[in-house]
């Protein structure tokens, strides 16, 4: 049975292979160049601290996110190519009346199906995930973002549940929907609706995020992402600040100023107010004792994330593999 | 006479389409049993519940006493050829030889090669580039080689060109000749002279009910023409069975039932030929349509 799977599953591993082998060596190549720019730049900086990246980020955009991208791209395909068709086909073109009745029970046609698929696909998804995150990673210290939903999801070891989540995915709805191609295209349908609730609905409440009280001083103030009005210059326009804590991950973009009897600031009512439209200058509120409430997930706490993720598409999968065993005894009888 | 499968009120439904409904039968062992009926009686259903690829609605069936692909061992002892011959078309037809080997424990793997060479198939071609009729031979060699006590095959040659079609029913019977301890086939198709040549018994299946089932010699021995002057079918004397009646203004021709021909002045009774014995079932069954529809 292994070697019947292997050999209807041949052709789809080389072509993996083939996009495996030329992404290794775009980013080792371009990879071992960045290396080398990134200690010409944090030369005597310890840990790149007090380097200005964006010119090395700018410089490196491209393989940056084509290369997480890709490691998002490469479970869905596999979900798509690898999943829905394993059984699907099977059922397409009739074959599977050839091969139930053989000498081996259905139970471990499946199991032998998934497993070298699954584990195939759950080793190039790693490798993979292994290559962009060694490619990034001098451009991941000088980002310190490492929460952001596409660079979590492509850098260690939640792609390896991604992808061990799509090929059941993949051969459920296969199993369920009898067309390849329909399986397919819900197949990534699904996969991309997960990945966009994942990080918007699940992931920011994998833990009970950090509340804190953050004063606007001169040092806070040098660092803050970003500073002013939300909407039109108006009494209804409040006056906020992004604030940034390094590496962790921001659960707000911008959270209102209040001021130290915790009134909330508006366009006008804002101390330090010149005549002109413009924000009022950093020097002038440093001194006006201000301070906004912030929410975020702390730097530490990434890899508990990751852990915790994949751990849930791993249950996923279960599930999933549970529910098309059922489906293949039950359901085609 | 062990019974090979056994049905006991097999129903099979797909929604609300009955596509078989409270089939009783049996099949003898070491028989090859011709299981006729037109399209839609219920023939593929049947075929496809006793080799397990269909559970039944409700009622039973059994394979050597236990229920269809109950597990590697009785998988191991049914060959099946599916309808339209199903097979890998990107594998080579050594491949699927590789396949039938790997995945059978009595695979005989010198009659596999024996057939392909005989067939003049080449192994390094691609399945998927075969002719209808080459296909169908090795979707059978592959459920021959694996040397099934119970072969299986659900109209292998309705798409066969009749040159084709007359090969592909050779070899099966020098299948069975060779098999060591007589295999027991099941071969379903709509006509009868495909059937004719190879079975020893028969089972006529109509409106996914049993109409006739036995001996090709008992039923030609037993089934008759009988031709008479205009008469009903109920002042024919006991002992026959009316399968089907016609009428004209002056003349009854009646196909009857009856343990051995009756000698009359008053008519004329003849052997019937087995493509006759069949029509008069399946058109008998098309006639008591409406009275069996309120059982359903």
């Amino acid at each position: 049975m292994t070697w019947l799977t292997w050999r209807q599953f041949r052709a789809q591993f080389l072509v993996a292979a083939a996009v495996l082998v030329a992404a290794t060596a775009y980013l080792l190549i371009s990879g071992l160049d960045l290396r080398d720019k990134y200690h010409d730049l944090t030369a005597g900086c310890p840990d790149g601290g007090c380097a200005d990246g964006s010119q090395l980020l700018d410089a490196y955009a491209f393989p940056y996110w084509t290369g997480s991208a890709l490691v998002l791209l490469v479970p869905a395909l596999i979900g798509a190519f690898w999943g829905a068709p394993l059984i699907a086909r099977e059922l397409e073109t009739g074959t599977y009346r050839l091969i139930w009745n053989q000498g081996i029970g259905r139970g471990r046609w499946l199991t032998v199906k998934l497993l070298l698929v699954g584990v195939t696909a759950v080793t190039v998804t790693g490798l993979l995930s292994l290559l962009v995150t060694w490619f990034a990673s001098p451009l991941d210290r000088l980002n310190h973002d490492r929460f952001t939903p596409l660079l979590f999801a492509s850098r260690g070891i939640v792609p390896l549940g991604y992808a061990a989540f799509a090929v059941a995915l993949g051969t459920c709805l296969g199993l369920f929907l009898r067309r390849t191609v329909a399986a397919m295209a819900i197949t990534l349908a699904v996969f991309a609706a997960v990945q966009v609730l994942v990080p918007l609905a699940v992931r920011p409440h994998l833990e009970q995020p950090v509340h804190s009280v953050v004063a606007l001083d001169a040092a806070t103030l040098r660092s803050t992402r970003m500073l002013g009005f939300t909407g039109s210059h108006g009494p209804s326009a409040t006056f906020v600040a992004g604030i940034a804590v390094p590496d962790a991950w921001m659960l707000s973009d911008s959270s209102p100023i209040r001021d130290s009897s915790e009134r909330v600031l508006t366009f006008g009512t804002q101390p330090c107010a010149n005549n002109s439209h413009d924000v009022p200058s950093e020097d002038c509120l440093a001194h006006a004792n201000l301070h906004v409430a912030i929410d975020y997930q702390p730097a530490d706490r990434y890899w508990p994330f990751q852990w915790i993720e994949t751990a849930i598409f791993l249950a996923l999968t279960a599930a999933l593999t549970a529910l098309t065993t059922w489906g293949l005894h039950r359901r085609l009888g | 006479m062990t019974a090979i499968v056994e049905t006991r009120a097999l129903t099979k439904r797909y929604g609300r389409r009955t596509a078989l409904a409270d089939c009783t039968l049996t099949v003898p062992a070491g028989r090859v049993v011709g299981l006729v009926g037109p399209n839609g009686a219920g023939k593929s259903t049947l075929l496809q519940l006793a080799c397990g690829l269909l559970t039944p609605t409700s009622g039973a069936v059994e394979v050597f006493g236990r229920p269809p692909a109950a597990d590697s061992a009785q998988l191991a002892r049914v060959g099946f050829v599916a309808q339209d011959t199903p097979t890998y078309a990107t594998l080579t037809v050594a491949d699927h030889l590789r396949l039938g080997a790997r995945l059978n424990p009595h695979w005989d793997a010198a009659l596999a090669d024996r057939r392909i060479r005989q067939l003049g198939l080449d192994p390094t071609q691609r399945a998927g580039r075969l002719s209808g009729g080459q296909r169908a031979q090795l979707a059978l060699t592959l459920a021959v080689a694996k040397r099934p006590e119970l072969l299986l095959l659900d109209e292998p040659v309705a798409a066969l060109d009749p040159l084709a079609r007359r090969a592909f029913l050779q070899s099966l019977m020098e299948f069975v000749a060779e098999s060591e301890s007589q295999a027991t086939v099941v071969l379903s198709s709509h006509l009868v002279s495909d059937l004719e040549r190879v079975c020893d018994h028969l089972i006529v299946l109509a409106d996914s009910r049993v109409r006739a089932d036995g001996e090709i010699d008992d039923l030609l021995a037993t089934h008759f023409r009988l031709t008479t002057a205009r008469r009903d079918a109920d002042t024919l004397p006991a002992g026959m069975r009316v399968v089907h009646a016609e009428h004209t203004e002056r003349q009854s021709t009646f196909v009857v039932r009856a343990d051995a021909a009756v000698d009359d002045p008053s008519w004329v009774m003849d052997p019937i030929g087995l493509e006759d014995l069949v029509l008069a079932h399946l058109e008998s069954s098309a006639d008591s349509r409406p009275a069996l529809e309120p059982q359903r």
